[in-house]
């Protein structure tokens, strides 16, 4: 395996520069290559963390997308009683699982959000969901200021945070509106049509452009944030992506035999949906997107934007909390009123190129 | 509407078995593609004696000519010199950066040696530290300069380690992973160079030095690295020459009595070190350097400013009050320097003017003497000049004077002349 040498070239020389750095030629193999291996071994021994939550009004089937996702149950039972009165409050629920394939280690944590959007009176319904995501980038932060910390700090930050948007066919509600407009700032988002088996394909076309639209005009930027593409090869992955959002998803945790073959789906007496079959609907691209190819850069923009920006707001304001006992809340509205200075130093540069 | 936060509730971590392929088996596959995509930085720090292979070494070890000038012995201390390269292989970028300690060894006393070597790792960590501390940082994007690993270039006296040696891994084995090899090993007998190992590893081991373990407790790696740990230290030769041995060239030192081949397991550990060094651990490396020797600096200094953990109820609190007491500190030194530059300003401007006063004065003085003299000087002449007219005077009456009697005298004389002639005549008639 004898060494190319090429001079590095490459468009993210200027990511780690340092000025003196001069290219060199090898003559013949060293070995270097060999840390890529040494890597996944180390990565695959820690073993990895992943974090959801899933979002949205009662009966669309987020707790059966988790299942269909992970191909687990991965709620023991229901987090709400489905055949009991809904909740009258907001609750989080989260539940941990350790999950393991061709060796590697994954420590799953499913937040779920029964009772959202389901009152009367919605107002300020996110308030919860945003103190809980900031809780864990403040838990995160404290371990990270200790003098003494661990080798591996434990990581509960939400990673993504999928929205279920209920299939009316029309446009998004002012509750979907406002609550994606609150989040995308601090999580990464994606939104996705829920239980689209009750709309035609070209319904779910027209839909996703009417959402689109809507996101476009209120200013939200769901996940994959185009600011944060690093080069061509990721634009173009990720605008194809892009196109397809919202996702019309459906959830199913039952197999049924079509054509010889097992396959997951939904039994109606006009047909059987099949979950993973393209034609019928996309949830295999929710799942490509969330854990075949993106789920590294998930948790890298988490950490290295969405933490960030917490942490510099904390930081500066951290002479202006009083103090009390326990837990300093963050409430959102202070820091939605700083606008522009309480997003990282990404997304400040590129908002100035073009609306992500 | 009353709303209430649930406390996530953790069930315990059990294990969930699936019922299909889910696919995050792909994760380090992902995890590998970004670190390749922001390439990898490692920095070995060299110390030994100046002439003893280490730039030699380097380029062996890379494969490649750094281009540098041999060091001259005549340094008045040690420092270090560092030089960055960037090196691919296949799509794997390494920011390389190798620092040479320049004059190590040559000086008459080296009672400070080893100073500026910690103080050069130090300030690496503190540079880490402070990006680390900043509000607005960007890690991701941060070119790491700490050592990752220090190769000691033991001299190969064949006896046992110089007492500078000692006191200078001693002072780096907290700081930075310490791999000490016997540099030169083509100048030692094979049986001595047994008894030499033996005896620097327990020499090292009697003093505490605690060099870099290669790890054992992962499966795939730990076979190796036991076995290499056993040749430790490693006796390297290091040649960027080839010579043709059989039908192959290779690196090596010609002697007249034979060549010593640096790829050879019989010959040298170079092949041991590079495996260790490059691809076995290189990544172990960088994970001890951040986990192990930053995290104890960066408690060490913390600790220094007055950091403190807390119990649980006021962690919260520590961070404001640190914080706010720091950015305190920050705005009364700056108001401190803000007086001293004002008075030392003013203080300038004050010596300025007196300097300025008393060359005034100076001059003053310098115009009155002038003038002085010339009035001097000039009454001088003027006194003169009277003395040169009243001469003139004086002479100009007595030739009057002079000329008077003369023609009186002449008058006179004439008379007298025509008389005495008139008796002459009347005689002589």
């Amino acid at each position: 395996m004898a060494g190319t040498s090429k001079r590095s070239t490459s468009p993210h020389a200027s990511r780690s520069s340092s000025p003196k750095a001069s290219p060199c030629e090898m003559f013949g193999y060293v070995g270097i290559e060999a840390v890529l291996d040494q890597l996944k071994i180390k990565a695959m021994k820690t073993g990895f963390e992943f974090n959801i939550m899933v979002v949205g009004r009662s009966g669309l089937g987020k707790s059966t997308m988790v299942n269909t996702l992970f191909k687990s149950k991965v709620w023991k039972s229901s987090p709400v009683n489905k055949l009991g009165p809904l909740p009258q409050t907001l609750q989080l629920q989260s539940v941990t699982h350790t999950i393991e394939e061709k060796g590697v280690k994954l420590k799953l944590t499913v937040t779920d959000t029964p009772g959202f959007g389901d009152q009367i009176n919605n107002d300020k319904c996110w308030d919860p969901i945003l103190n809980y995501i900031n809780d864990q980038y403040e838990r995160y932060l404290q371990e990270e200021v200790l003098i003494t910390r661990q080798h591996h700090i434990p990581d509960t930050r939400v990673h993504i945070c999928v929205y279920f948007v209920p299939p009316t066919g029309h446009c998004l509600r002012p509750l979907d509106i406002e609550f994606l407009k609150r989040l995308c700032r601090v999580v990464n988002v994606v939104p996705v049509i829920a239980r689209a088996d009750s709309l035609t394909l070209e319904e779910r076309e027209s839909f996703r452009w009417q959402i689109q639209e809507d996101l476009k005009n209120n200013g939200i930027y769901v996940y994959p944030q185009k600011c944060f593409d690093e080069d061509s090869n990721d634009k173009t992955l990720n605008d194809k992506i892009r196109e397809k959002i919202p996702f019309a998803v459906v959830g199913a945790d039952r197999e049924h035999l079509v054509n010889g073959k097992c396959v997951l789906g939904r039994k109606t007496k006009w047909g059987i949906i099949e979950v993973e079959n393209m034609a019928h609907c996309e949830f295999p691209l929710l799942r490509d997107l969330l854990i075949r190819s993106h789920m590294q850069d998930l948790k890298d923009i988490t950490h290295n934007v969405h933490y960030e920006n917490y942490r510099v707001h904390r930081l500066n304001e951290s002479h202006l909390l009083t103090k009390g006992a326990g837990w300093v809340t963050l409430s959102p509205p202070t820091r939605r009123n700083t606008g522009g200075s309480s997003r990282g130093q990404r997304w400040n540069r590129d908002e100035s190129e073009n609306a992500c | 509407m009353a709303v209430a936060v649930g406390r996530p509730n953790n069930e315990d971590l059990r294990n969930l078995s699936l019922s299909g392929h889910v696919g995050f088996d792909s994760l380090p596959d992902q995890l590998v593609n970004k670190s390749t995509s922001q390439g990898f930085c490692f920095n070995i720090l060299c110390v030994g004696e100046t002439g003893i292979g280490k730039s030699t070494l380097m380029d062996t070890l890379f494969n490649t000519k750094f281009e540098s000038d041999p060091a001259t012995h005549n340094e008045p201390g040690v420092r270090l010199k560092a030089r960055s390269y960037e090196l691919q292989e296949s799509n794997v970028r390494l920011k390389l950066t190798i620092v040479d300690t320049v004059g190590f060894g040559d000086q008459i006393n080296k009672d400070d040696s080893y100073k500026p070597i910690v103080e050069y790792i130090d300030a690496q960590f503190e540079a880490y530290l402070q990006e680390e501390l900043k509000i607005k940082r960007s890690l991701f994007n941060y070119h790491d300069t700490r050592i990752h690993a220090c190769l000691y270039f033991i001299a190969p006296t064949g006896h046992s380690l110089k007492s500078l040696d000692l006191v200078t891994m001693k002072k780096l084995d907290s700081k930075v992973n310490i791999i000490p090899i016997i540099a030169k090993a083509d100048t030692i007998a094979k049986n001595e160079l047994h008894r030499f190992k033996s005896k620097i590893m327990s020499e090292l081991v009697s003093n505490g030095v605690q060099i870099y373990q290669f790890p054992t407790d992962e499966e795939t790696v730990a076979e190796i690295n036991a076995t290499m740990s056993v040749h430790l230290p490693f006796a390297v030769v290091g040649s960027t020459e080839e010579v043709k041995i059989g039908n192959k060239m290779a690196k090596a030192r010609q002697y007249p009595w034979g060549v010593v081949q640096v790829e050879n397991e019989n010959h040298c550990d170079f092949v041991k070190l590079r495996e260790m060094l490059i691809r076995v651990n290189m990544e172990d490396l960088r994970e001890q350097t951040h986990t192990r020797h930053y995290e104890l600096y960066r408690r060490c200094k913390l600790e220094e400013m007055g950091f403190k953990d807390t119990d649980p109820d006021s962690k919260p609190f520590s961070l404001q009050e640190t914080y706010e007491a720091k950015r305190n500190e920050f705005l009364g030194e700056l108001q401190k320097k803000e007086e001293e530059m004002r008075q030392m300003f003013v203080m300038r401007v004050k010596e300025k003017e007196a300097e300025l006063k008393e060359a005034e004065k100076d001059l003053h003085e310098k115009f009155d003497l002038l003038k002085r003299t010339h009035q001097e000087e000039k009454k001088k002449v003027e006194d003169k000049k009277k003395e040169l007219e009243e001469e003139v005077g004086n002479f100009q009456k007595k030739k009057a004077a002079t000329q008077l009697l003369q023609s009186q005298a002449q008058q006179a004389g004439a008379q007298q002349t025509k008389k005495d002639k008139d008796k002459k005549n009347f005689f002589f008639m």
